[in-house]
């Protein structure tokens, strides 16, 4: 079900956290559904680590925390993505497409050694 | 503060719970993860493991995030408190700025009493804690004392003894020994007089300290007598008497009349090894037979003592140590010469070693300074309670202005807590004011103090600048004051009820309260006042005492001249020619009524005591028979106007060859021959027997507070000595004479240096302590006076302005002005009589601190009180007078119209 790439490299997880957090404030559980619904489950967030992430973006100001009222009126601490965070996740994202589009097209190829 | 994140704001609120919190975030996550397993169709125990290992190590992460949570938490407040200082600083700053009257007073009166202690203390510092300049490791010397023959344990000691000292000592680095002299040095033209140390050639050595320029003494200089003539200048004397030359090395100088060179340069602060005494030429002292003829010779006479020793522990000793290792020296030295080590109460003298520090004033004295500091600095610690209560005054007063302005804040949701820093800053900003200004009055106030030269034989060398030290002290002292002073009307201020204040109304209501704490502090600052001015009273009334006490002589229209031939290389013969021309000269000058030689001046700062043989008496066991005397020359007596009780005085016939004679005063007629006739006895000196023919009265000779006791006479012209003070009775001003007797010396010899003063000038110094302490005191107490004035001005109208519409009203009702005067000038004066009595009981109390400074007075002196209440009473009849007299101008239609 899910890939053998599942540890993700930390700096994406963040984009994910933040790519998440682009919809509206969410709490933990809910970054972490909203990232495997999106993938189809492709993708796992290795949970133990989502939290000390959430944690590292905070002092980085990139988010932040708030209590309030989750969907079934638990306490829950929300996340918000900040104006810095969404400037971050621009340029890390327009870093990994450019990445991720250089390794699909080397992978496309047809091998030759010009 | 805007990028705190809002959720801290949320914080503020409950108050963070780190823990609570982390668990709540991670049991919100696990319940929601196995719900979502459970709707899938899992059972509830199922779901839970899932999630559980779904998660991870929940405990592990869980301490991880609450370590990290704490860390952001502690940064937080951090930030916070910093924040609300800078809010507070800034909020202080801008308040005193609107207020600049109120700043100028409050610091001022804050840089007065921070300024007067911080002076004081850096007296303090420059006697007792200063460690000495110049010298390496000085926590590692140590102070060596024999005891007196007379029993007190801190005396000099002999080279003889010192040899011993030194000899296989495991426990020292190295034994030096100086003596202070003074010398007359010259470079060729006349001769000034410097203080100076002769030492052995390893003082240098001992003390670490490592010349500016040249060389200091080798270890063997000093060793043979008498043949080394080099010697050591000081950093100023090179300075003035060389211009700072590097020649100046090799350049031969004279010091009492014997050629020495110069071999070296002392560095800059190096001010010998006496404290506060300015020692600035340094010879070996096995040179001492050259510098001082008269010295019997015999330096290495185990009974000679008049050495200052100074060792350096060796690596690993301890004073303890080395003071077991001194207990064992003492007791072979005294079972070697116990003739020369054994007291007066037939026990064997004791060495004690004290550590550099407890060293710095001889140890004689330190009692005294230590009293003379403690009297000090307790009179500018009371002046500074009396600024405080007058900046607290102020602060009330200026609280009161604002009591809407808090109330305001308070009803907005400010905290308490946070208002009360709010204003401790304030008076924190004050203080540190008062406390920059204060030291910039101290730097002012020690320069006039070093500039201040007191007519001493001796430079002063005391480094009165502002240390870490001094600047630690003044810190501690405008913290401790911030806090007296705006504790109270901070704590005051917060404590405001929100509804009258709000209201803005009537100072009636909230006014009870206020001037009742403003009346407590002029009550303290009244008392304190009185405690200052009742000491400053005594100290007065007692130099008064002391001036005019019967001295059994007559100080007024005396003229002294002092001559050191010994320290000149004179001859006995040449100097016996000397005098006797001096003597001819000066009484040949107009308005000089009689000449006379003497040794000593009474009261003065050296003192004879000799050893005396009377014949036909057997002295008890134990018994000292050694007296104050002096030599002095013929009609002394009548110069001095001593009377004869019996006998005659030395005359001009009294001399060497004629018949041994002397003088006692009736106290050593009574001791040794009471109910004899005193002329005819014989008494003697080493071998020579001499034979009394007059009994002079008992006049004082050491201090003005002593008792009678037994002093003797020897004539000058059968006992030459070489050091002798020319003393001429005078009919009008005795210092209108001194340039001709300078003249007139100089004349016969113009490389001496001569000494002139008057003798009431001499007297001078024996009550320099005291005086210095009145002058202080009267300075301080007067201040305080004024302080004190102010605030009780202040209280009254306030009061005044308080009760405008009573007055108004009893005016209208057909008060008179008189029935007006009457009420107000109560109310002060209720004030006054309350802090006038606490004053004098707080002053009886502190009376044991003046009592050693007091001469004919009791520390209780019912006269000094009375004064001191009649001063105060005037004062304060002043001070309240004047708004008293604005209240009787009270309009009382204006008055009820004013609410």
């Amino acid at each position: 079900m899910h890939a053998d790439t599942g540890d993700l490299l930390q700096g994406t997880l963040s984009i994910l956290i933040l790519k998440a957090l682009l919809a509206g404030p969410a709490h933990g559980y809910g970054i972490a559904r909203w990232v495997e619904n999106t993938a189809d489950d492709v993708l796992r967030i290795e949970e133990g680590s989502l939290y000390p992430a959430l944690r590292r973006l905070e002092d980085k100001g990139w988010v932040e925390s708030e209590w309030g009222l989750s969907e079934n009126n638990r306490r829950a601490r929300f996340y918000t993505i900040t104006r810095a965070g969404r400037a971050h996740l621009r340029a890390e994202a327009a870093v990994w497409l450019r990445y991720a589009g250089a390794v699909t097209r080397v992978l496309r190829a047809t091998p030759s050694l010009a | 503060m805007d990028r705190v994140p809002r959720w801290r704001r949320y914080l503020r609120f409950w108050g963070p719970d780190i823990d609570a919190d982390v668990d709540d975030e991670l049991r919100f996550h696990l319940e929601m993860r196995s719900r979502e397993y459970e709707a899938r169709g899992m059972s509830g125990a199922e779901a839970r493991q899932l999630a559980h290992e779904r998660f991870g190590d929940v405990t592990r992460v869980g301490a991880a995030l609450r370590d990290h949570d704490r860390r952001r938490e502690r940064q937080r407040q951090r930030r916070e408190r910093m924040g609300d200082l800078l809010h507070d600083l800034r909020y202080a700053v801008r308040g005193l700025r609107r207020a600049p009257g109120f700043t100028f007073v409050a610091v001022l009166t804050l840089a007065l009493g921070i300024g007067a202690n911080t002076t004081i203390f850096s007296v303090v510092n420059a006697v007792l804690l200063r460690p000495p300049a110049a010298v390496r490791e000085p926590g590692r010397l140590v102070s060596i004392y024999t005891s007196d023959f007379s029993g007190p344990r801190y005396g000099t000691s002999s080279y003889a003894d010192y040899l011993d000292f030194r000899k296989d000592n495991t426990q020292l680095a190295g034994l030096a020994a100086f003596t202070f002299r003074p010398f007359n040095f010259s470079t060729g033209g006349a001769a000034s007089r410097v203080g100076g140390e002769a030492v052995t050639g390893n003082y240098f050595a001992v003390l670490g300290v490592t010349p500016a320029l040249g060389r200091t003494f080798t270890p063997d200089e000093g060793r043979a007598p008498g043949t080394e003539p080099v010697a050591v200048v000081s950093y100023g004397l090179w300075q003035r008497a060389f211009g700072g030359d590097p020649g100046a090395i090799g350049r031969t100088i004279h010091v009492n009349g014997s050629a020495f060179t110069i071999v070296g340069v002392a560095p800059p602060h190096f001010t010998g090894s006496t404290r506060g005494v300015q020692a600035d030429l340094w010879v070996p002292y096995l040179m001492d037979d050259v510098l001082t003829p008269d010295s019997d010779g015999d330096l290495m006479n185990r009974g000679n003592r008049d050495l200052f020793l100074i060792g350096r522990l060796a690596p690993g000793a301890t004073l303890a140590m080395a003071q077991a290792r001194f207990r064992v020296i003492g007791r072979q030295l005294h079972d070697a010469y116990p003739q020369f080590w054994t007291d007066v109460h037939k026990e064997p003298r004791a060495i004690t070693l004290l550590a550099e520090h407890d060293a710095r004033v001889i140890p004689q004295l330190r009692g005294t300074v230590v009293g003379f500091f403690a009297l000090l600095m307790t009179v500018v610690g009371i002046m500074l309670l009396i600024c405080c209560a007058n900046v607290a005054n102020l602060l009330l007063a200026r609280a009161a202005g604002r009591q809407r302005e808090v109330a305001v804040r308070l009803a907005l949701g400010a905290a308490r807590g946070r208002l009360v820093r709010q204003l401790l800053t304030e008076s924190a900003v004050l203080a540190t004011l008062g406390a920059i200004v204060g030291v910039l009055l101290a730097v002012w106030a020690t320069r006039l103090l070093m500039a201040f030269k007191p007519p001493l034989p001796i430079t002063i060398a005391l480094d009165l600048s502002i240390d870490h030290r001094v600047l630690l002290f003044t810190a501690l002292v405008a913290g401790l004051t911030g806090l007296i002073f705006g504790g109270m009307p901070a704590l005051k201020a917060a404590r405001v009820d929100l509804v009258p204040a709000l209201k803005g109304a009537a100072l009636g209501a909230r006014g009870r309260r206020r001037p009742a704490m403003r009346s407590i502090l002029v009550v303290s600052q009244v008392a304190l006042c009185v405690v200052l001015l009742a000491m400053a009273g005594l100290l007065l009334r007692s130099l008064r005492a002391a001036q005019t006490v019967d001295l059994g002589f007559e100080p007024r229209q005396i003229a002294l001249a002092s001559f050191e031939l010994g320290n000149q290389a004179y001859s006995e013969a040449r100097g016996r020619a000397f005098y006797e021309a001096i003597v001819r000269e000066a009484a040949a000058l107009p308005g000089v009524r009689a000449v006379s030689l003497a040794e000593s001046t009474p009261l003065g700062l050296s003192y004879n005591r000799r050893g005396v043989r009377v014949e036909g008496y057997q002295a008890k066991p134990g018994e000292d028979l050694e007296f104050g005397m002096n030599v002095v020359g013929p009609r002394y007596f009548d110069v001095m106007r001593i009377p004869m009780a019996r006998g005659r005085e030395f005359m001009a016939q009294d001399r060497a060859g004629a018949l041994p004679v002397a003088i006692v005063n009736e106290s050593f007629a009574r001791y040794f021959w009471p109910g004899q006739d005193a002329i005819g006895k014989r008494i003697g000196d080493g071998n020579q027997m001499r034979v009394v023919v007059g009994v002079a009265r008992d006049s004082k000779t050491r201090s003005v507070s002593e008792e009678p006791a037994p002093f003797y006479y020897m004539p000058y012209l059968q006992s030459y000595e070489p050091n002798m003070i020319l003393e001429m009775r005078t009919a009008g001003d005795p210092r209108a004479i001194l340039p001709a007797v300078r003249r007139d010396a100089a004349a016969l010899d113009p490389d001496l240096p001569v000494q002139t003063g008057t003798m009431e000038g001499a007297l001078g110094v024996s009550l320099l302590p005291q005086r210095a302490a009145a002058t202080l005191l009267g300075i301080f107490s007067l201040l305080g006076l004024a302080l004190a004035a102010i605030g009780l001005y202040g209280v009254v109208a306030y009061a005044v302005s308080q009760r405008t519409r009573e007055l108004g009203i009893r005016v209208a009702l057909g008060a008179e002005s008189g029935d007006i005067y009457r009420i107000i000038l109560r109310h002060g004066m209720s004030l006054v009589a309350g802090g006038l009595i606490i004053g004098l009981g707080l002053s009886m109390l502190l009376g044991r601190l003046v009592r050693g400074f007091l001469f004919g007075v009791s520390p209780v002196d019912p006269i000094t009180f009375a004064g001191v209440a009649v001063v105060l009473a005037a004062v304060s009849l002043v001070a309240s007078y004047v708004p008293a007299r604005r209240a009787t101008r009270v309009d009382p239609l204006v008055a009820l119209r004013e609410e």
